[in-house]
Formats: structure tokens, C-alpha cells, sequence
């Protein structure tokens, strides 16, 4: 016996879809990204060399920043805690390889693909609709181009990336993306609208 | 609607993106077994609850995750300092 | 009544006719008039009733300070029941109508009543009647006369918006000092927020006669506005700022007017580093004999129906003033070609330049005159003029214009603590120290010339940043000069002299109060009603203090203020609601095969999640269908979808010393693929979770919170690693929502799992109770553990959230022949009950520790110290008859959840209690059985007690709470 897998929205893996609820942008469901967390038992520093050399992915150390290789982005979560993008085949041996460098598991990559839903916004409105969710360290000064955070959006946690000016693609958690969608399909661009 | 600057991903956090953690500097005895009833009921307990300068702990929890230390002055409601969980407030 | 629409004049569109009705009159307005206007220019008299006394009341000013223009409004966008007239812009097809008059505001039957029992409407009514003699004889009456209209159950389908943001300079008022300020901004660099609640700039300039810089001031506005939008400035019209709070943090309601109304709301969220309280001020009413006639305005909307609106609120005017702007509402009026009004001033020197400029255009003045009364009922025809010495004299007239100062807007200041002290020059409360990084200018800080004004706004501006920029200059003829107090009208019956209109507060009101020794500030409001109102006591507040202080012999200033609170003006519960309604209120969580438990008819309850209670598949109603389901995970197999099973990896070196210090239980000596169960408590010993714990290698632990506490527990572990062990060697990966997770329970829970492919040993031996393995289950990485929670043979199997689904579909089916079923929660926790295992939050409180569900024997093995150890020692957690955890079976009826224990001896309530049932239901193998925490339960086995539930008292013995299977044959097997 084999299981199928669907993403969280309910298309195949691999795939990215639209979502034509929402209306004010163009709204896709991305289920051609995958994810591993990677903790560690000290302050990042300390581990980066080795993790990076298994990832093959330099490992950003400052809040914001996101490290790009052609096939993994490396966010930066915490002082110990990463989360890296990658394509959803690669989640395993991307674990195993950061396991298998850190045998007592002073660092520890885990499953991560599954923990999250991935959203990509396009379009002019996409910051007004973020902005209507998410607080302030969603500032025009301190959100550029190619960084991600952490931050509540919609009353919930999410992982924002802003990959252009209008392009956003947004992390939330498996289990809330139903809510998400429909809390974006649910706002309004009436003001901008009207001018 | 407090704001803090996390001392560890240096994001202004708005009051929804933090979670409050009480007094700080409070000791944990090292020695539980040790300790008298009296001593683990004050560290259990009881807090200064002062009006004017505060030490508090709160947690970047909408960001980095990250606990640190606070002086805030209850009347008022200033921030008098951040520092990081490893440093005492001197404020 | 007779205001009228002038033939010229106004800034509003004449060109552009709107038709809407008031009352289900057809009238016709203009673009650009607010509601207020537009009913006044088509002669409205009496647009609503008086909240206590039902008295007739008419639009009394142009702002939203008006506390009387209060109507159910219908536009093009839906209904609302109470807005305020001045704050509505008209649009075609409007309709307005009165919502405090029965069955209309001309002809109100209440009225006749009410002035039956208005005697006993008097300060502290409330109080006293809800004492004395037996409130629900007024109930009926007070509430039919009482509110501002009834919402009419209908969905309000206005578009909301958020929005937050930040700038440098928040300039809240875009009057002549908020304008300077930005003026004086132009060109630093910074990054302003200019706000005013009009749909335009311009504050008072919008109906003042001033020329700024050389030109007419609102030429000047436009040119300000416009370099500051040049500049990268935000201009925010029809906005309100309707909080202040900590951190520079504001609230604002932005709205959307289109050509059908009110279409949409935003509120922003804004956070700016310095503020600019450019917030100007109102004018105050003066409080005399029937001061409340429909034909009563304030003087400065006066000018503003004019010059703004071009509406002439009636044909002749009278203006009651103490102060020198009362002449200008005289020659304004005299210029817009109205009879020549009379001014009543009660000062014996008022400023020559004034009188001698009214008297040139014809205008009579009284001065040190007041009004003792008013002539005409519905509406105004003449004022009693009383001067100096006593004289009376009848003036006609059927308007009067009202300013006994100005009130500062200092709403938002107070809102963050300022304190509001007494100014003598205006006669007024205004914020002597303002919060940090707050500017005050203009109006809102007691100026009162044109001149200061704009030196204020300009010297905000360079407080923030120095520029080259120079101050506005202003040429304007006559300003308002100082205020000389007049509180109350020396002639005249208190009780008619209205000082609250919105909640019929009178002068002889606020003296009952003062009488009955209500005196200070936040009693007298509390007492009275007084500023109680929707409108906040805008127009009332300071008057009332001043009556009160002269009852009680004090100065204004010692009286003090009320306290300011958030919102500035009344908001829609909509705008705050934003999305948050129907499925947007509460974020739900799903699980990953929540449409599978739909087509199978789950019933979703939100446990956090949307978790199915039971399904309709397995029975047509809810007993029976849990029995069903109960009965397949004794004899066959139930399914059940324990996905938000908390899932916390604890990984790192030092993970099994980290880890052994949360759990009461010792897990240093828990091998690779095993699991223990245990509890975690606070440090002051009390249980806040229970769970199971798998050693997956030495240095990873696999920690299973309960699912309401997945995410604290993950962040109680962080919190402990940060904040108290910050040099061990552990790490925290909390991964709840990446695995799926199905139980399968029951006898046959082996052959199914065998059907699904487990890559591993699943034999009775290779896979003992409490073990763990990992491998693949359907071909995908899988992790399983043998745990029960039901005392049957039980698995756990975790896969990807993407196989959930399939994973869900496969056991089910798969499963068919076994008599495999979907188990719902409420099967689940019976379950779990026969068994007499512990459901947190449910059998334990606040106050439950290990000690009191049994687990003495595990805390006093442990001998490393863990959270809670020690308060358990504590000798309140170590006396003697705390509750414990015991199971009862009933000996008379049915026992009832939530029943009260009774103490010994006692057969009635009341007496005290000695604990209650934490979990009772109906077991198909058991019968009715249940578990409670009983002071000294664990000492009282076989003892019949007493339960008090649903008013009936029954009997229940103390069991064990271990109802089937207590040899644990089941479990094993």
C-alpha cells in the first residue's frame, strides 16, 4: 500500500495553484515548497560552519535576513533556529545529511514541509492586504526586498518572505491555511479603489 | 499598547507580538531541597508589585522567541530599558 | 423653527441637488451638506425627543458635539439606528429618521407620561429605583422611553479595512495650528500624518473670515495641504483619531463616503514618534431657563451653518455670549442677509471694537444682560432678557446662539494620563504637561486669536525639527478675547436649566447630587449621568463641574475632571469586528482530514481544533452513535484522528537531564523505543499538563503535550532553556502540525495495522505496550507508538501532514471487515473514563498536584529535582483531606456532571462542600459511572455521599475509578 499526498489547500505536491477566492491580487498556493527546521544547542555562531558545509547554504545570523542558494533559501528564526526552504524531495536528505554531521545532536535538522502552508501574493494591493493583518515590524524602512520574519499576520503565526516589490510569499501553518485563504479572500482594497 | 524593541532580533514589537512573563530577577533556589518553606514561598509568591520602576521579563513570542528584560514604569507606562536575559536592568 | 437655505454663500455645491427625506418627508439638499445642515436648511424644528423627559429637541450644532441630532440613517450601503446628523454627509436617496420620539417626535405620546413621572427622574434615579421600591415597576416603562434607536438584526455589509502603520509626525487637526505645524514641517524630511475629521482641511477656516499669508485662509489651507502631500505627507480626511495609547500608539477610523453613502472603514493602527494636538475646541453652551428649545444652537456652528453650509439656522437671531466671539456669529449673520439679530452679552465691559462693529451694522447689544427664559414650546419665538438691575425685557427671535467659551478637545492627551487643570484666561481644562513627544497647539491648549494659533502650530513643528520655514501671518479683524464665566443663569428654575441634553442632566440635578454628597467629579457623573452620554459630555461636562463646585463652595479648578477614555467618538462595532465575524472570528484550525470527517458526518466541535464530537455515520443521533462507536474500540476498531496531539522534539546532549526535570515521573532511565506517561507541573506543584514522553535515541525525546497545551508546553520547555539553564546543550523543535496522527484502538487494532504496511515488527512481543519505533507505514516515513488512552490495544501512528488524508481513507477502509469506525471525541473521553484515566483541565484544577490523582508513589521514586518538586512538600500541598481524584457509582440515579459533594452529615443545601464530579457518563459496559475530586477521596473508598446537582440531591458510592478491564488484560494483549 502506497499513501497520496495533497497540500494543505488539496493539490498534489510539487505544484503551485491559484486560489481564485482571493481577489485583490493574484494568490497562489505553493506546494512546491518544502521546508526543515534546523535548532541548535548554542547560539548559532558556533555551528555554522559545519551546518552550512552540510546544507550547502550559508546560514544568515542576523534577524531578517535570508541566505540563497539556486535550490534553498535559509531563513533566520531565532539566535538557534533556522528554518531552510527547499524543494519538497530534498526535505529527507536535507535531514539526513544535517544529522549525520551532528551525531549527538548538538544541532538537529527535523521534518518541516508538512508543519506549514506556503502562499505567494502578487500584486500591487498584496502590502495593503498584509498590512491589514500584521503589525510593526511590517514597517516600508524595515521590510526590504529579500528579507523574511516572523510576525502574527491575520491573528496568527506566519513567516513572511518579500521576494519584489509586490511579491510576498508567506509561511502559516498547515492546520490555519483554510483560515488564511479565507481571511484574504475576505478583505477589501475599497480605498485604494476609490482613488 | 506597549512597544519594545527585542534586544534580540532588534524589531520594534508591538504589544500583540509579546507575552508577558512577571517580575524579573526573581532566583529559582539552587538547592530546592534545601531551601526553607519560607524561602520557596517568597520565590514561589511573592513579588514587589512597586509603583514607578518595574522589572519585568517578556518574551519577543510573535518574533524571535527570544526572553529578555525589561524596566517599565507602571505609572506611566515608559520603557526605561532592554536588556538582553543575561544582563541585569541597572534602570 | 425656520432655518432656511440662503441664497448664496457656503462651500457647497449648489449645482448639485440631493433628495432624500427626514421622517418620510421628501426634502432636498446639496453636495457637500452634512445631514445636520440639510435638515436645518429645509426648516426642521424638532428632530427628536429628550432621553428622560422626552422634551422636544432640535439640531443644536454642525459637529459631532451635537448632543441631541442623533437619527437612524439608510443609505446606499445598509442601516444604521443611531448616528450623529453632523457626521453624515448626504447623498442622494438618503433617508433619516428620529429615534427617540413615539409615535413621532412632534407627537410624542411617552412625553405625556413621562412628565407625569418626571419628578422621580431625578439625579441617582438609577440608584435609587433600582433599591427602592422594586425596580421592575419602571422596567418597562424607563426602557420603552429610554436608547437612541434599535438595531434591526440585519448584517451590516459595509467593506472594513485594516491598516497599520507608523510615521514621524502625527498632526491630529487640520486647523490653522495643525496646518502651521505642517507648514513648518515642509521640506525636513519627515514623515507626517495629517488627520481631521472633516472632509476637508481647514478646520475653522472653513467658515472664519481670515486671511493667512495674504490669502483667504482656506486658499492657504489647500496650498498646505498640497505641499505636504508633495512632500511625501499623508493626508487622512473623514478620519477620526479615536485613541491614544502607551507607545505613541493611535487608533484612527478612516471612512469611505461614494456617491451611496458610507461604503467602507478603515481602521488604522497607527504608531508615530511625535504628535501634533492641533485638536481645537467646542464651543461652550451657556445654562439657562429652558435652554433646551429646538431653535438652540452653539454659536460657533452657527457661523459654520452659515459660512460652510450656507443654511441660515432660523430667520432672527439672538446670541447669548460671555465672551467677544459671539459679535462674530452676529456680523456673520448680519453679512448672510438675515434680520439683524440682537446680541445678549453678560459682561459689563465687552471689547468697543466689537460693539462698536455690530452696532454699525444695526446690531443691538444688552450687555451685562442674560436670558432668563425662553417663549415657544416646539419652537422659539422670543427670549426673556434680564439685565443688571432686573429689568425683563422680550427680544423675538426664533434662534439663539449659544458660546460661554470654549471647551478644549483634550480627549486624546487625557487618554494617556495628562492631566486636565483649570485655565483661568479661557476659563476652561486644558493639559499643562503633555505626554512625551506631544506638541499642543491652537484651540486645544486654550488660544483663542487667530495669531497665537499659528505661532503654536508653527513652534510645534520647530520643537520637532528646526527649518527655514517661516511662521503663517494672520490678518484677521476680531478675535474671541477672554472668557468671564457665566455657569448658571442668576434668574430662572434650575430644574429647567438643561446643563447634560443627551441625558436630560438639569442644574438642579447636579445640586442633588452635591446635596446628597456626590461631589466629586467621578461620583457626580456617575451619580447624575452627567457626560454619560454618546457624545461624551462634550458640551456638558465642564458646566456641570462649575455648578458643582459652586454648590459645594469650591473653585472650578479643585472640582477637577472626569477621566477621558477611549474611543473619541462613538465607532462601529463593524469597524473594530473587521473580518472577525461568522467563520473569520476565531482562527479555526483544521486537521488534515477534516473534509474526510465531513463526508463521514462529523460533528465539529473546536477543541482548538474543529474536531469531530461524533459522527453521523455511525448513528442517526448523538448517544447512539457514541455507543456505537464505544462499543467497535471494545470489540473491534476505532479510528481516531489525534492529529493536534502536541509533538515537541527535545533534542541535543543534554535532552534527557533537560527534559526529566519538567515530568514528575523519572525518565533518566527510559531506553531508546520506550515510552513513559506522566504529568507536568508548574513550580508551584500544580499538574498543568499530562502527556506521554518517547526516548527516540539518547539525546532526542519526543514529548506528546496534550493538544490544548501543544504550544505552551513547547514554549514552557523554551522558556526554562533561555531563562534558567541557558548553558545546557538542548535544543526545542516543535512540530505539532507536520504529522498527521490516527489512533487505532481496539482488539483488532493489530490486523489493521498490519494492513497498512508497517515497515517494522508490529507482533505483540516486537511492539510491547509503551514502545516506540519509527519506520515507514503506506510506503511514507512514519513514527508509531504503542499508548492507549482507551485501555485497549492501541496505536498512535504519526505520518506527514500530506498523507493525513490518505492515511484517514486507508484505515477506514482497509479496516472495513474488522469493524473499523471514525471515533469521534466524546467516545474517546468515555473511553477513557471506564478506565478512570485522567482528562486534564477536566479532573484536575487549579489546585490539583500529583499527589491528589495518586501519583504519591512516582514523585516520592524520583530523587532529581523537577518543576514542582518542592512545593509539593509545602505543607499545604502536603496536609491532609485535599480533594483527590476517586471514581463514584451511582447507588439511587444517574450521577450528574459538576454536582456538588456534601459534607459529611449534611442531606440539604445549603451546606459546605467537600468536592464535585470533574466527569460522569453512561458506560455500554459499566453503566453510569463517574470520577471526582473529593477531600480525602482516596481514604473514603466505599463511603455513600451526598451529590447536589439540578436541584436534586442523590447518592453515589467512592470506587476506584477504574471501571473495565482493571487487570489490564486488554492493554497488553
Amino acid at each position: 500500500m502506497m499513501l497520496t499526498a495533497v497540500s494543505p489547500m488539496g493539490i498534489a505536491i510539487g505544484k503551485s495553484a491559484a486560489l481564485p477566492a482571493i481577489t485583490v491580487v493574484e494568490a497562489q498556493e505553493r506546494s512546491d515548497i518544502g521546508a526543515v527546521l534546523i535548532v541548535t544547542t548554542r547560539d548559532g555562531g558556533g555551528f555554522a560552519e559545519t551546518l552550512s558545509k552540510a546544507l550547502g547554504c550559508t546560514l544568515p545570523l542576523t534577524h531578517g535576513d535570508v541566505l540563497q542558494t539556486v535550490d534553498k533559501r535559509a531563513i533566520w528564526l531565532t539566535p538557534r533556529s533556522w528554518i531552510i526552504l527547499c524543494a519538497p524531495d530534498d526535505e529527507a536528505d536535507l535531514v539526513a545529511a544535517i544529522n549525520k554531521a551532528f551525531p549527538d545532536r548538538e544541532a538537529n535538522a527535523s521534518r518541516f514541509s508538512d508543519a506549514l502552508a506556503w502562499l505567494t501574493l502578487d500584486g500591487e494591493a498584496a502590502e495593503n492586504l498584509l498590512r491589514q493583518g500584521s503589525f510593526l515590524s511590517f514597517e516600508p524602512l524595515g521590510f526590504p526586498i529579500g528579507h523574511g520574519k516572523r510576525t502574527p499576520l491575520a491573528g496568527i503565526p506566519a513567516i513572511i518572505l518579500r521576494e519584489s516589490e509586490a511579491r510576498w510569499t508567506i509561511g502559516v501553518e498547515r492546520s490555519r491555511a483554510q483560515y488564511f485563504c479565507t481571511w484574504l479572500a475576505g478583505l477589501t482594497n475599497s480605498f485604494e479603489a476609490a482613488q | 499598547m506597549i512597544v519594545l524593541n527585542c534586544p534580540y532580533c532588534g524589531q520594534d514589537r508591538h504589544e500583540e507580538e509579546l507575552t508577558y512573563g512577571g517580575e524579573a530577577e526573581i532566583i529559582r533556589p539552587l538547592e530546592p531541597e534545601e531551601a526553607s518553606d519560607e524561602l520557596w514561598t517568597e520565590y514561589l509568591y511573592f513579588r514587589t508589585n512597586p509603583k514607578g520602576t518595574h522589572h519585568e521579563q517578556w518574551c519577543c513570542s510573535g518574533g524571535c522567541g527570544q526572553w529578555f528584560k525589561v524596566a517599565r514604569d507602571t505609572v506611566s507606562h515608559d520603557i526605561l530599558e532592554v536588556v538582553t536575559f543575561d544582563k541585569r536592568l541597572s534602570a | 423653527m425656520s432655518g432656511y437655505r440662503l441664497k448664496s454663500g457656503g462651500r457647497i455645491d449648489r449645482s448639485k441637488p440631493l433628495n432624500f427625506t427626514f421622517d418620510g418627508r421628501a426634502m432636498q439638499g446639496f453636495a457637500g451638506d452634512t445631514l445636520s445642515s440639510a435638515i436645518l436648511a429645509n426648516g426642521v424644528g424638532t428632530i427628536g425627543r429628550s432621553f428622560k423627559y422626552h422634551r422636544p429637541r432640535g439640531i443644536y450644532a454642525a459637529g459631532i458635539e451635537d448632543p441631541n441630532a442623533m437619527l437612524e440613517v439608510v443609505d446606499g450601503h445598509g442601516r444604521e439606528p443611531g448616528l450623529r446628523a453632523g457626521q453624515v454627509h448626504l447623498v442622494e436617496g438618503l433617508q433619516a429618521r428620529s429615534v427617540t420620539g413615539w409615535p413621532s417626535p412632534q407627537f410624542d405620546l411617552v412625553s405625556a407620561a413621562t412628565r407625569l413621572m418626571s419628578p422621580f427622574m431625578t439625579a441617582g434615579f438609577y440608584y435609587k429605583t433600582l433599591k427602592w421600591p422594586n425596580w421592575s415597576w419602571y422596567e418597562e416603562a424607563v426602557r420603552k422611553a429610554a436608547g437612541f434607536g434599535a438595531p434591526d438584526g440585519t448584517v451590516d455589509g459595509r467593506q472594513r479595512e485594516y491598516r497599520h502603520a507608523s510615521c514621524d509626525v502625527l498632526v491630529i487637526g487640520a486647523g490653522p495650528a495643525g496646518l502651521a505645524a505642517v507648514s513648518s514641517l515642509k521640506g525636513s524630511g519627515r514623515d507626517v500624518v495629517l488627520v481631521d475629521h472633516a472632509s476637508s482641511a481647514g478646520g475653522a477656516l472653513r467658515w472664519e473670515a481670515a486671511q493667512i499669508d495674504g490669502s483667504e485662509g482656506m486658499i492657504w489651507a489647500d496650498k498646505v495641504v498640497a505641499d505636504c502631500q508633495a512632500d511625501g505627507g499623508q493626508v487622512l480626511l473623514n478620519t477620526f483619531v479615536t485613541g491614544a495609547y502607551e507607545g505613541n500608539y493611535f487608533t484612527l477610523i478612516e471612512s469611505l463616503v461614494d456617491h451611496r453613502g458610507l461604503k467602507a472603514e478603515r481602521i488604522w493602527k497607527l504608531r508615530a514618534r511625535e504628535i501634533i494636538m492641533a485638536t481645537g475646541a467646542v464651543d461652550r453652551p451657556l445654562v439657562y431657563q429652558n435652554n433646551d428649545r429646538p431653535g438652540t444652537f452653539l454659536s460657533t456652528s452657527v457661523r459654520q451653518f452659515i459660512s460652510e453650509y450656507g443654511v441660515a439656522p432660523g430667520k432672527r437671531l439672538a446670541i447669548f455670549t460671555n465672551n467677544d466671539s459671539g459679535y462674530l456669529t452676529a456680523l456673520q449673520a448680519a453679512a448672510a442677509g438675515m434680520a439683524t439679530p440682537v446680541v445678549i452679552d453678560t459682561r459689563s465691559a465687552p471689547s468697543a471694537a466689537h460693539v462698536e462693529a455690530a452696532r454699525e451694522k444695526g446690531i443691538e447689544v444688552f450687555v451685562q444682560s442674560q436670558v432668563a427664559d425662553v417663549v415657544g414650546g416646539r419652537g422659539l419665538r422670543a427670549v426673556r432678557v434680564v439685565d443688571q438691575a432686573g429689568k425683563i425685557r422680550t427680544v423675538s427671535c426664533d434662534a439663539i446662539a449659544l458660546t460661554g467659551g470654549a471647551t478644549p478637545m483634550i480627549h486624546l492627551a487625557a487618554h494617556r494620563g495628562a492631566k486636565p487643570i483649570y485655565d483661568e484666561a479661557s476659563a476652561s481644562f486644558v493639559c499643562a504637561t503633555l505626554p512625551k513627544g506631544w506638541h499642543g497647539a491652537g484651540a486645544a491648549t486654550g488660544s483663542r486669536e487667530l495669531a497665537d494659533v499659528l505661532a503654536q502650530g508653527h513652534a510645534a513643528g520647530q520643537a520637532i525639527v528646526a527649518t527655514v520655514n517661516s511662521a503663517p501671518v494672520a490678518n484677521v479683524a476680531l478675535g474671541m478675547g477672554d472668557v468671564v464665566p457665566m455657569w448658571q443663569a442668576k434668574t430662572g428654575s434650575a430644574k429647567k436649566m438643561f446643563v447634560d441634553l443627551q441625558n436630560d442632566v438639569k442644574a438642579s440635578d447636579v445640586q442633588l447630587a452635591a446635596q446628597e454628597n456626590y461631589i466629586s467629579a467621578e461620583h457626580l457623573k456617575r451619580y447624575s449621568t452627567l457626560g454619560m452620554g454618546t457624545d461624551q459630555g462634550r458640551t456638558s461636562n465642564i458646566n456641570g463641574l462649575a455648578i458643582m463646585a459652586a454648590a459645594t463652595g469650591r473653585e472650578v479648578a479643585k472640582v477637577g475632571t472626569t477621566t477621558f477614555r477611549p474611543p473619541y467618538t462613538a465607532t462601529r462595532m463593524g469597524a473594530i469586528a473587521h473580518h472577525r465575524q461568522n467563520d473569520g472570528f476565531a482562527p479555526r484550525r483544521r486537521m488534515p482530514a477534516h473534509s474526510d470527517h465531513a463526508s463521514n458526518g462529523a460533528q465539529f466541535e473546536d477543541f482548538g481544533w474543529q474536531r469531530p464530537d461524533w459522527y453521523t455515520k455511525n448513528g442517526s443521533d448523538r448517544e447512539a452513535a457514541v455507543g456505537i462507536e464505544m462499543t467497535a474500540v471494545r470489540t473491534g476498531v476505532g479510528v481516531f484522528d489525534a492529529s493536534p496531539l502536541g509533538k515537541v522534539e527535545v533534542v541535543g546532549p543534554d535532552a534527557r537531564v533537560f527534559i526529566n526535570k519538567f515530568y514528575v515521573s523519572n525518565l533518566a532511565t527510559l531506553k531508546p523505543g520506550r515510552i513513559r506517561y506522566s504529568v507536568m507541573c508548574h513550580d508551584d506543584g500544580i499538574i498543568f499538563d499530562d502527556g506521554v514522553v518517547a526516548c527516540v535515541d539518547d539525546n532526542f525525546f519526543l514529548a506528546g503535550p496534550t493538544s490544548g497545551n501543544a504550544e505552551t508546553v513547547g514554549a514552557w520547555f523554551e522558556r526554562w532553556r533561555q531563562t534558567e539553564w541557558p548553558d545546557m546543550a538542548v535544543a526545542i523543535a516543535p512540530v505539532t502540525s507536520n504529522w498527521a496522527a490516527i489512533a487505532l484502538a481496539g482488539p483488532k487494532a493489530r490486523d489493521l495495522l498490519a494492513r497498512l504496511s508497517p515497515d517494522f515488527d508490529i507482533s505483540g512481543e516486537g511492539f510491547a505496550h509503551m514502545h516506540f519505533r519509527e519506520g515507514t507505514i503506506g510506503g511514507v516515513p512514519a513514527r508509531a507508538a504503542r499508548v492507549s488512552f482507551t485501555g485497549e490495544l492501541q496505536y498512535e501512528i504519526a505520518v506527514p501532514a500530506r498523507y493525513g488524508q490518505a492515511l484517514m481513507q486507508a484505515a477506514l477502509s482497509e479496516g472495513a471487515d474488522l469493524g473499523a469506525v471514525p471515533v469521534g471525541m466524546e467516545a474517546w473521553l468515555r473511553l477513557r473514563l471506564e478506565k478512570g484515566y485522567l482528562h486534564l483541565g477536566a479532573d484536575t484544577n487549579g489546585r490539583t498536584t500529583p499527589l491528589d490523582i495518586g501519583m504519591g508513589g512516582v514523585v516520592m521514586k524520583k530523587a532529581a529535582d523537577f518543576i514542582g518538586k518542592r512545593a509539593l512538600s509545602l505543607p499545604y500541598n502536603a496536609s491532609e483531606g485535599r480533594e483527590e481524584l476517586v471514581g463514584l457509582k451511582p447507588v439511587d440515579a444517574p450521577i450528574k456532571i459538576g454536582g456538588r459533594i456534601l459534607a459529611d452529615g449534611y442531606a440539604q443545601i445549603p451546606c459546605p462542600s467537600i468536592g464535585n464530579v470533574t466527569s460522569a457518563c453512561d458506560s455500554p459496559l459499566a453503566g453510569n459511572i463517574a470520577m471526582a475530586l473529593i477531600e480525602g477521596g482516596s481514604k473514603r473508598m466505599g463511603e455513600k455521599v451526598k451529590i447536589y446537582a439540578e436541584g436534586k440531591i442523590t447518592e453515589a458510592e467512592v470506587c476506584s475509578p477504574v471501571f473495565v478491564d482493571p487487570q489490564n488484560e486488554r492493554l497488553h494483549a
